[in-house]
């Protein structure tokens, strides 16, 4: 049970992760048009 | 108080369901007005009807009522093979997400995102034509799953037989597909917010009945009872290890055909050029999979909890009767009915985006591709969507009279095979420049028919196999032909597009550059 536990824990995690840094990388950029606005969780 | 056999609950709950349903198509059918709206919501789509479409089209009936399932049949087993594998897949998304939504002009449709990458000056494009051919398919099969679950549960709730429940089901799912995207994404939220308000009810039903988790795991850790009254007898403790009655071969393939496979699933790609932008794209699938997380310990327990509940299902049943037996037998009439509508809104959420999706690729990417002169005539053209919508729906009620699979198991092979086929030509277009045409029609050919040999062979991984020589085949593909030219690839990869790339999109999609400021108008608004 603990191991099924962890694939499903770790692929939250992942997500988490990967959409932070897809954010930080079109912050980054400084593209409005992507949805650059100055804040992580937001977009233009 | 019942009437005809049913309780009262069931009526007022459906009758409220139903008004609400025709509210929203009607409200959201005024919101299309282009093509773009029709088939992607006209790239303008916010964070809440992202999320709650994202969510609704992510819990269908292989989730539903096919999860549960196979939780009763093999245990927790299940959890690694879909329940880790398709959020796996929604957490490589936002990476997808965060490209595909880059362009300025984006594609329409899937088969669309292909050709302007890989064939960008062909007249008539093979590729758009291939790829919408075998998403027709997969999308078929997936509306086909979705009808039969919704029969399952009628028939066994309600009495009334399958064959008649199935017609019913096409009504509401014709109704809500006629008004394109917008009117499936915002009956879709709904549908998420009944789907988890349904399954809690559900999962507060089966804790009630069996005592709470302690009991249930107790239980797992001894039963011996067969999946069907008559069968063999499990080994004691098999429902609590890992790989179950599977093996971890057979679960790995599984659960890669899940992750991968699904991550690459064209209606996936579809979903991503909806929102405003590519960074609305990301937090889209970030929170659907936060959304996801309740409605998933949901059925994990519906599902664990049954075992105790019903030990062995009646000659005859599959695994995929197990959640309306369930409620049948122990949930009150109006946690019943509550869980029937979320249900019932799992098939709908699905099937309304899959029936979109084929349609549109019978449509848009086959039959408008075939006929590459003139402007498009936007009207005509979402009236066509319509019927062919309409045409469509009416064949797949017919071809769920027989149901032939295993709810959750039929969504497993069309997965497997749409990643076996896309998956590099998918991530490879969005992430390498040098992926070129050639590379993306070895990939797709090759995959897919490694994938349908394996799985015909009974190899217990076909969707590896089919990936792994599709990879071979696109990278020879690629290193024997030509660099791509930069109209391929420029939007995926540079803020600003040139203006022969440019011209290039809007050759493709058929509109001049006034069309595109009204989208960018709509967009701001």
């Amino acid at each position: 049970m603990l191991i099924a536990l962890l694939f499903w824990a770790g692929s939250i995690a992942f997500c988490v992760g990967a959409s932070l840094i897809c954010c930080k990388q079109i912050e980054a950029s400084g593209v409005r048009r992507w949805g650059a606005c100055g804040q992580l969780f937001f977009y233009e | 108080m019942e009437l005809f056999g049913i309780g009262i609950s069931y009526y007022i709950v459906f009758a409220g369901y139903l008004l609400f349903l025709a509210w929203t198509t009607f409200q959201s059918m005024k919101q299309v007005e282009t093509l773009s709206d029709f088939t992607t919501g006209g790239h303008r789509m916010g964070l809440i009807l992202g999320v709650g479409t994202s969510v609704a089209t992510w819990v269908s009936v292989a989730s539903v009522m096919g999860v549960p399932g196979y939780l009763y049949r093999t245990g927790v087993a299940a959890i690694i093979g879909w329940v880790a594998g398709w959020f796996l897949a929604t957490s490589i998304m936002p990476i997808l997400a965060a490209r595909v939504r880059r362009p300025e002009i984006p594609p329409r449709t899937f088969p669309e995102f292909i050709r302007m990458r890989y064939e960008p000056f062909a007249k008539v494009s093979s590729l758009q034509i291939i790829v919408a051919v075998l998403m027709f398919v997969g999308y078929f099969i997936f509306c086909h799953l979705q009808v039969v679950g919704f029969g399952i549960v009628f028939n066994t709730i309600t009495g009334i037989p399958y064959e008649y429940a199935i017609f019913g089901f096409l009504a509401i799912l014709v109704v809500t597909s006629l008004g394109g995207f917008w009117s499936v994404a915002a009956t879709d939220t709904l549908n998420a917010v009944l789907i988890l308000i349904g399954l809690a009810f559900g999962m507060a039903a089966v804790l009630y009945a069996t005592g709470g988790y302690g009991a249930i795991f107790a239980n797992l850790a001894t039963s011996t009872a067969p999946v069907n009254v008559g069968g063999p007898e499990l080994p004691a403790g098999v429902l609590l290890t890992p790989e179950g009655t599977f093996g971890w071969a057979v679960l790995m393939g599984i659960f890669m055909s899940n992750a991968l496979g699904a991550s690459v699933s064209p209606h996936w790609i579809n979903r991503f050029m909806a929102p405003k932008n590519a960074k609305a794209a990301v937090l889209q699938m970030m929170w659907t999979v936060v959304a996801l997380i309740p409605i998933f310990i949901c059925l994990i327990t519906i599902g664990l909890g049954a075992k105790m509940l019903l030990p062995s299902l009646p000659v005859g049943k599959t695994t995929d009767y197990i959640m309306p037996l369930i409620v049948q037998e122990y949930a009150p009439p109006f946690v019943g009915a509550m869980t029937l509508i979320a249900i019932l809104a799992a098939a709908i959420s699905t099937a309304n985006s899959m029936l979109l999706n084929c349609g549109t690729s019978l449509y848009y990417d086959i039959y408008r591709a075939l006929l590459p002169e003139g402007k498009l005539d936007e009207g005509k053209a979402k009236n066509h969507l319509r019927y062919t919508v309409l045409a469509l729906g009416l064949l797949s009620v017919l071809s769920a009279i027989k149901p032939p699979l295993l709810l959750a198991m039929g969504f497993t092979y069309v997965y497997g095979a749409f990643g076996a086929c896309f998956m590099w030509p998918v991530w490879l277009g969005l992430f390498w420049r040098r992926m070129n045409r050639s590379g993306a029609y070895a990939g797709i050919l090759v995959g897919i028919l490694a994938y349908v040999v394996a799985r015909y062979m009974g190899h217990s991984n076909p969707f590896a196999v089919g990936s792994a020589l599709s990879l071979a085949a696109t990278l020879i593909g690629v290193y024997m032909t030509s660099a791509p030219p930069k109209e391929a690839y420029e939007a995926y990869f540079e803020p600003e597009m040139s203006p022969t790339t440019r011209a290039v999109a809007l050759k493709i999609r058929r509109e001049d550059d006034d069309a595109h400021v009204v989208m960018k108008t709509q967009a701001a608004e």
